[in-house]
């Protein structure tokens, strides 16, 4: 599998870069990489069901070490939101380190 | 009803055979490719043993199977799968165990924690609605698949039956120090691959002007470990199968190498009044349904497919292809009056 995360050593947290984490959904999703634009909306353009959204979901939380919570899945719904929603995860969990 | 063999024994049409399995020599991971075999998208997290055996029946329909000659409802299927599964539960189990708990399973591959979601994708792509067995008796569970389908299609639970078996190979030993796995099979090897049949009474597939590729029928029997076959057990089940009929029986053995399936085979050659071919069963079922569905698809004859296992499973086959032996001239059975109507 694609590596998509690098730890800070300063902190540990590992480091969001875009285009890894393209790498991963399109992996998750079984796609090609260039169907999974910015802004294809998963379950309207990438027919991602609630199955495969929660596979997501694990799946990020695993390589990002961050926990998702159920209120903040609504991000989940294109590459940007995605990418959004762990950055600013990431940002959290750096500051409170 | 379908035809007979005699005694009342159904025996069902089989209008579809197919199945995947590697080359001799190929890769793990180079002999089946599910984007190709199966679609480009969404079969993914199947299982591989899953993916082979859709493909399998796939194959099956396009060999002249029709499942969906009758409803969706009226469909079935009887599946067979030992250890195909295997190397998934490890991999769920090792989650749970070191790697965070059930939380961090991946919710795609977890609907396959039972080996009774074998069928889950395959059904539901067919629409087989009627009812859906997954059987897992060591070594004879597909040809106990087609003695539990054969009974749902007799009791009319279903109008066409799909049969199938899958496995997967073994998986390999967390130390790497190829210990056995299970019967004697190292680590990481087995078999790999899937058969499927369709089945159905056969008044209903000559109603559909289809192609017979022969008819089938299994018993199945079981002796506890350690008690000694009783007397008329094998001879009562090979009669029951073979009924009355006058041809020359060709026998094939599948066997572990036990002792006890040693037993069984030369009780059924006795029967039988044959000396059955004996080859190497496999580490799970796939041997004898590829076995099996070897028979339906070679010259015509008669044939007696025998499984049997050191756990005292044992399972026996009719197979005749050909002619239909109850309406050739020559052949003046009961079951004429008995079969197909």
């Amino acid at each position: 599998m694609t590596e998509t995360t690098v730890s800070n050593p300063a902190t540990g947290t590992p480091s969001l870069d875009k285009e890894g984490l393209r790498v991963l959904v399109a992996e998750i999703l079984d796609l090609d990489v260039a169907e999974v634009t910015d802004d294809a909306h998963f379950v309207d353009d990438l027919d991602v069901d609630s199955l495969m959204a929660l596979e997501i979901t694990v799946r990020l939380e695993r390589e990002y070490a961050v926990r998702m919570a159920e209120s903040e899945l609504v991000a989940i719904t294109s590459l940007q939101g995605t990418y959004d929603l762990l950055e600013r995860k990431l940002k959290e969990k750096g500051q409170a380190a | 009803m379908s035809g007979t063999n005699g005694t009342g024994g159904t025996m069902w049409a089989v209008t579809g055979v197919g199945g995947v399995a590697p080359e001799p020599g190929a890769g793990d991971g180079d002999w089946f490719d599910h984007r190709v075999r199966l679609g480009p998208r969404g079969y993914k997290y199947l299982p591989a043993a899953a993916q082979y055996l859709l493909a399998a029946a796939r194959a099956a329909l396009a060999d002249g199977g029709r499942t969906d000659a009758v409803p969706a409802d009226r469909r079935g299927a009887a599946l067979a799968l030992n250890g195909g599964f295997a190397g998934l539960f490890d991999s769920m189990d090792r989650r749970i165990a070191l790697e965070g708990g059930a939380a961090g399973l991946s919710p795609a591959t977890a609907p396959f924690f039972a080996v009774s979601l074998l069928g889950s994708r395959l059904t539901s792509e067919l629409s087989l609605k009627a009812f859906a067995l997954t059987l897992a008796s060591p070594k004879v569970a597909a040809l106990e698949a087609v003695e539990a389908g054969g009974r749902a299609l007799a009791a009319g639970r279903c109008d066409t039956l799909l049969v199938g078996a899958a496995e997967h190979r073994l998986p390999e030993s967390p130390s790497g120090d190829g210990f056995p796995a299970g019967d004697g099979f190292p680590a990481g090897e087995g078999e790999q691959g899937a058969v499927a049949l369709t089945l159905e009474p056969r008044s209903a597939a000559e109603a559909r002007g289809a192609r017979v590729r022969g008819t089938v029928a299994a018993r199945s029997l079981f002796v506890p470990p350690g008690r000694e076959l009783p007397a008329g057990l094998v001879s009562g089940a090979v009669r029951r199968l073979l009924s009355d009929l006058d041809t020359t029986v060709e026998v094939h053995h599948v066997l572990d190498g036990s002792p006890f399936a040693a037993t069984v085979a030369a009780a059924v050659d006795r029967a039988a009044g044959a000396t059955g071919r004996v080859t190497p069963a496999g580490a799970g079922c796939l041997a004898a349904a590829q076995a099996l569905a070897g028979s339906l698809t070679g010259p015509p004859g008669t044939r007696l497919l025998t499984t049997v296992t050191r756990e005292g499973h044992a399972a026996l086959a009719l197979v005749r292809t050909g002619p239909d032996p109850y309406r050739g001239p020559g052949t003046s059975h009961t079951s004429q009056k008995r079969g197909t109507h």
